[in-house]
């Protein structure tokens, strides 16, 4: 991935087959919801759902949420967040998005690591915890409600994908940093905008690069939050840090 | 004297992954969480951490970093 361009991951479950396509005409587009928006526009006809992550998911404090977009029951386009740790790990896979489409039927669990895609028919959903490297991966788990490693969900979004349990990346990956000092420097420059959140902090399970472990963090999001914090996939109770973007765009 | 980092009170820990970027960015100029010397292994609301202890751990950055104290840096 490069600043110029975006990793999607096609994945068509009536085939049980992968494509990862670099693009470079979609950088206007800011995830997760704006790239989502237009992946969906493009790919319309398979119905998909699609998983992105924001420009500075797993990269900056507080931009924690995976966006997915999906049409619901009745045929309406809707979206969702979700916490955990799913987000930073896609981005530090290196994918901006994943989008999923068609019907399973021989297996019922995906596996998504640095180079593949793997299709498993898993009878014990215990055997899930076997793959991707322990410590470091993220896993959706579909059901009732979807959720994310094990805590966290999309709250009550009414999104499913039929046949698949559960959704694990692998949690390899990297992100490089250029110049340490500054990206410091600006990391710690949001972190200390933490007054600035509107929930208080708790000790309940966190999102993945946000300290303050908020009693709203299982719940996912609703659509309360403003467009430029939602396409940076921070969180809603983050938008006051995201309004001044200032600082982050001198990395 | 060796000084070392540790984790007294890891039962305090919430997941946010902040020591596990920092330990990251210190051991490899990179977001890689397998060049990272710290480790989540988290399971529901249980969090539990692990130092790769082959290297030298003990920063006070990590030690400032977490929100909920849970870490120290000791003599032995």
């Amino acid at each position: 991935m490069t600043k110029n361009s975006k990793n999607i991951l096609h994945i068509n479950l009536t085939q049980q087959d992968y494509q990862l396509k670099t693009y470079n005409d979609l950088n206007p587009f800011i995830g997760g919801v704006g790239l989502s928006l237009k992946l969906f526009l493009d790919n319309k006809e398979k119905n998909p759902v699609i998983f992105s992550c924001g420009p500075l998911s797993g990269i900056f404090p507080f931009a924690s949420k995976i966006c997915v977009l999906y049409k619901d029951k009745n045929s309406n386009l809707n979206e969702a967040y979700g916490g955990g740790s799913f987000a930073a790990k896609l981005r530090i896979l290196g994918i901006d998005a994943i989008i999923i489409y068609g019907k399973l039927k021989n297996s019922n669990f995906i596996s998504v690591e640095q180079n593949k895609v793997d299709f498993i028919c898993l009878k014990d959903k215990d055997k899930i915890a076997q793959f991707g490297i322990a410590g470091r991966k993220s896993t959706l788990y579909f059901g009732r409600r979807v959720g994310i490693d094990k805590y966290f969900s999309f709250g009550g979004a009414d999104f499913n994908i039929i046949n698949l349990t559960a959704l694990t990346i692998s949690g390899e990956g990297e992100i490089v940093i250029p110049n340490q000092k500054e990206y410091w420097e600006v990391y710690t420059k949001i972190l200390e905008k933490k007054y600035n959140l509107s929930v208080q902090y708790s000790s309940c399970p966190s999102c993945f690069g946000c300290p303050a472990g908020c009693e709203f963090s299982k719940e996912g999001e609703e659509r309360k939050i403003a467009t430029l914090p939602k396409c940076l996939v921070s969180c809603q109770f983050a938008e006051e840090i995201y309004k001044d973007i200032s600082i982050t765009t001198k990395t | 004297m060796t000084r070392i980092l540790i984790s007294p009170r890891e039962e305090k820990c919430i997941g946010c992954g902040l020591c596990v970027i920092k330990a990251s960015l210190i051991e490899s100029s990179s977001i890689n969480l397998s060049k990272s010397f710290i480790r989540l292994y988290s399971e529901g609301k249980k969090n539990i951490i692990s130092i790769d202890y082959g290297r030298k751990v003990d920063y006070k950055e990590i030690v400032d970093l977490c929100p909920q104290n849970c870490f120290e840096i000791k003599e032995v």
